[in-house]
């Protein structure tokens, strides 16, 4: 089956890094570690990697990384005092696994 | 599934030939061509990203617009009392702190005028009535808020009014309906929320405000919108997608914007007119807790959770942005600069002669462009530069230009395979850096070096002078349709000016200005009511392109190469840039495509 997503690891450098035109042609979704998905066999997607020197990944490795980064975070939060934690501030909740789409 | 009828109440209309005026969103069917066509909006809306926060964070809450805004507290996952600001580019750290760290605060306000009200930090309950109010320097304690709550909504135009409502408290979830009004010195209960919630948020004034989203159940997220009108809530339509700790920004009950939330990460924007919200464009950085200010047209939204771990992404959302872009076409053979054109559209024009940058600086090569690569064809007979050029790439017409040293008024006519010089010449004695339009049997001169306004018209057979322009000027832009409809643009007098005239065959009547003062630019367009300027020196070379509708300028995408002295061809839908120098002599070529229509081809699979 054809894939859907294509991903590549990229820091966001803020300004001028997705502008007004890349963001109308090209669906984007980022998720922690830099890991950006945009759609597959798309020319403008591939300009955009191209254009920030995107370091492309196949999802298995874009999941690896953001598996990495999640367990971190869930890491971070289990160390917090129970002060912090719900049920008292209810939006401080651990944080949730992500599935990358293939 | 949903079918086209059910949606629109009408089946897909068949023409033979494409309709004279679709609406934006129209579909039909073209009988001839056998395709099926959808009308293309002719603006868009899109974030992009902008500068990132020094302290990535949640649950923070930002005042101000797009390109003065302010960002105060949250969780890095640490309670933080740090303030920054944004310059539309960057933020920047300011030394002022807030008195007390915290997050899920309700506020809002300028960059130099804003309140931050309740909010949560340990130890616990935690939840607070503390009002902090932002002068432009520092943060002041005022009178607290009567019910102490967090994830809150709220709105301030600045730190003198404010609404906020909703929220929860500890210990456990007690929703709140409670709304409270700001008058800059204390909080005044007032009506009800319908339906208790936290987690909401609200845009708006506070005589015309909107709370929208939330959690109002365990476990569940709303929709649900109220539009107050400074006495009391009326419950509107609901989002499209029910989300807790979302972002927002607003002027009013009829104009806000929604994004983000959870659960978790979304990246759904909807916008609201007064009656309905409608999906929009989706944000990059799907995320929850974002903090939002702006306007529904121009809005920011800052930090936020992504994946468990706090953001530092700020995106920046705009609405009615220009459909068109530019892309990279074939380079010319010989690079070069005021260089003369002649075209159709991207995929059809003729670049001749023009200055190489070397020795001779003048230049006889005829180049033709066919939307892939130029392909040189017989030269002109007289080699020259900062010459102007009418017509297509198959019926086209060469006049003045210099010879350096010295003038040219020679006029050649191409017919699509080789130049002929024809026996009229330009009356002018100075006959450089002069602008042209319309065909290779009526067209005009305009403009040139002294500065002049001098006008000629062709009529196939000879050159006659007519009335000047207004404004005098030299390396000047213009397009036209004929000697009897032109437009010139921009140019230097000195300075350089931004001014534009329109020719009507016997006067020049000066209308809008461009946004952007540029000499040395190019345009192109069918007539005088429709074109695109682009390039350029202000002095610096210029990446600007500018659309015109016949009434006013509006800027679009810009080109790739930064450029002066450049050419162009085509219309407003399909251009052409070519040649110039950026500073170095450019061979660079960039197509030009603004959609009318999107085609999709009927097929049985």
């Amino acid at each position: 089956m054809a894939k859907t997503y294509q991903y590549c690891v990229a820091e966001n450098w803020g300004k001028g890094f997705i502008n007004h035109d890349e963001s109308f042609r090209i669906t984007f979704q980022s998720f922690p570690g830099n890991v950006w998905q945009v759609p597959a066999y798309n020319k403008h997607a591939n300009l955009w990697i191209a254009k920030v020197a995107g370091v492309v990944k196949t999802r298995d490795e874009a999941q690896a990384i953001v598996d990495a980064e999640v367990q971190a975070a869930q890491a971070a939060w289990d160390a917090l005092p129970d002060a912090e934690k719900a049920p008292a501030v209810e939006n401080n909740t651990r944080p949730t696994d992500i599935t990358l789409g293939e | 599934m949903a079918e086209y009828k059910g949606i629109h109440g009408t089946k897909i209309q068949n023409y033979t030939t494409d309709p004279d005026n679709p609406i934006t969103g129209q579909v039909w069917y073209n009988e001839t061509s056998q395709t099926m066509k959808f009308q293309y909006p002719t603006t868009t809306s899109a974030w992009s990203t902008g500068g990132n926060l020094n302290t990535a964070r949640r649950s923070g809450q930002s005042a101000g617009t797009q390109t003065a805004g302010l960002f105060f507290g949250g969780v890095t996952p640490s309670y933080t009392a740090a303030v920054e600001s944004y310059d539309g580019s960057s933020w920047t750290t300011l030394p002022a702190t807030m008195n007390s760290a915290r997050q899920g605060m309700a506020g809002g306000g300028t960059q130099t005028s804003a309140i931050g009200a309740g909010g949560y930090s340990p130890p616990a309950p935690g939840v607070r009535t503390l009002t902090e109010s932002w002068n432009g320097t520092a943060f002041t304690e005022v009178a607290d808020l009567g019910t102490a709550r967090y994830r809150f909504g709220g709105l301030a135009p600045d730190n003198t009014s404010a609404l906020v409502f909703g929220g929860n408290t500890t210990p456990g979830i007690t929703r709140r309906a409670q709304t409270e009004s700001w008058n800059g010195s204390a909080w005044t209960e007032v009506n009800d929320l319908n339906t208790a919630r936290y987690g909401l948020r609200g845009a708006g004034v506070p005589g015309s405000a909107l709370a929208f989203g939330g959690d109002n159940a365990v476990p569940a997220s709303t929709g649900e919108t109220e539009s107050w009108n400074g006495t009391s809530w009326t419950e509107v339509a609901d989002l499209n997608t029910a989300r807790q700790s979302l972002g927002a920004a607003g002027t009013s009950n009829t104009a806000s914007l929604a994004f983000g939330g959870a659960s978790p990460n979304l990246s759904v924007t909807e916008s609201w007119d007064g009656t309905s919200w409608t999906e929009i464009v989706d944000m990059a950085t799907g995320r929850e807790y974002p903090s939002g200010s702006g306007t529904q047209a121009a809005a920011l939204a800052t930090g936020g959770r992504v994946g468990g771990t706090v953001s530092s992404a700020t995106e920046e959302f705009n609405s009615g942005i220009p459909v068109g872009a530019w892309s990279t076409g074939g380079s010319m053979n010989t690079a070069r600069y005021n260089l003369g054109q002649a075209g159709t559209d991207n995929t059809a024009a003729l670049a001749f002669g023009g200055n190489p940058g070397g020795t001779p600086e003048i230049f006889d090569g005829t180049e033709l462009y066919d939307g892939s690569s130029w392909t040189e064809v017989n030269n002109l007979n007289t080699a020259r530069e900062a010459l102007a050029g009418a017509g297509t790439e198959t019926a086209a017409l060469a006049f003045g230009g210099g010879l350096q040293p010295g003038n040219t008024g020679a006029t050649e006519s191409w017919n699509g395979t080789s130049w002929t010089t024809v026996p009229a010449t330009l009356n002018r004695s100075n006959t450089q850096s002069l602008q042209g339009g319309g065909t290779n049997t009526s067209a005009l001169a305009f403009g040139g070096s002294g500065p002049t306004g001098e006008t000629e018209s062709y009529n196939g057979t000879a050159w006659t002078e007519l009335a000047d322009l207004n404004t005098s000027r030299v390396n000047t832009s213009g397009f036209g349709l004929s000697n009897t409809n032109a437009l010139c643009v921009g140019g230097e007098t000195p300075p350089i000016t931004a001014v534009v005239e329109s020719w009507n065959g016997t006067s020049w009547t000066e209308v809008t200005d461009l946004n952007t003062a540029r000499d040395g630019l190019a345009s192109t367009g069918v007539d005088n009511t429709s074109g695109i300027a682009f390039g350029g020196r202000t002095p610096s070379v210029s990446t600007v392109t500018e659309e015109w509708n016949g009434t006013s300028w509006t800027e679009t995408s810009d080109l790739s190469t930064a450029r002066g002295f450049l050419s162009g061809a085509g219309t407003s839908a399909s251009a052409l840039a070519f040649g110039g120098l950026s500073p170095a002599v450019s061979s660079a070529t960039e197509e030009w495509t603004k959609p009318a229509f999107t085609v999709k081809t009927i097929t049985s699979s």
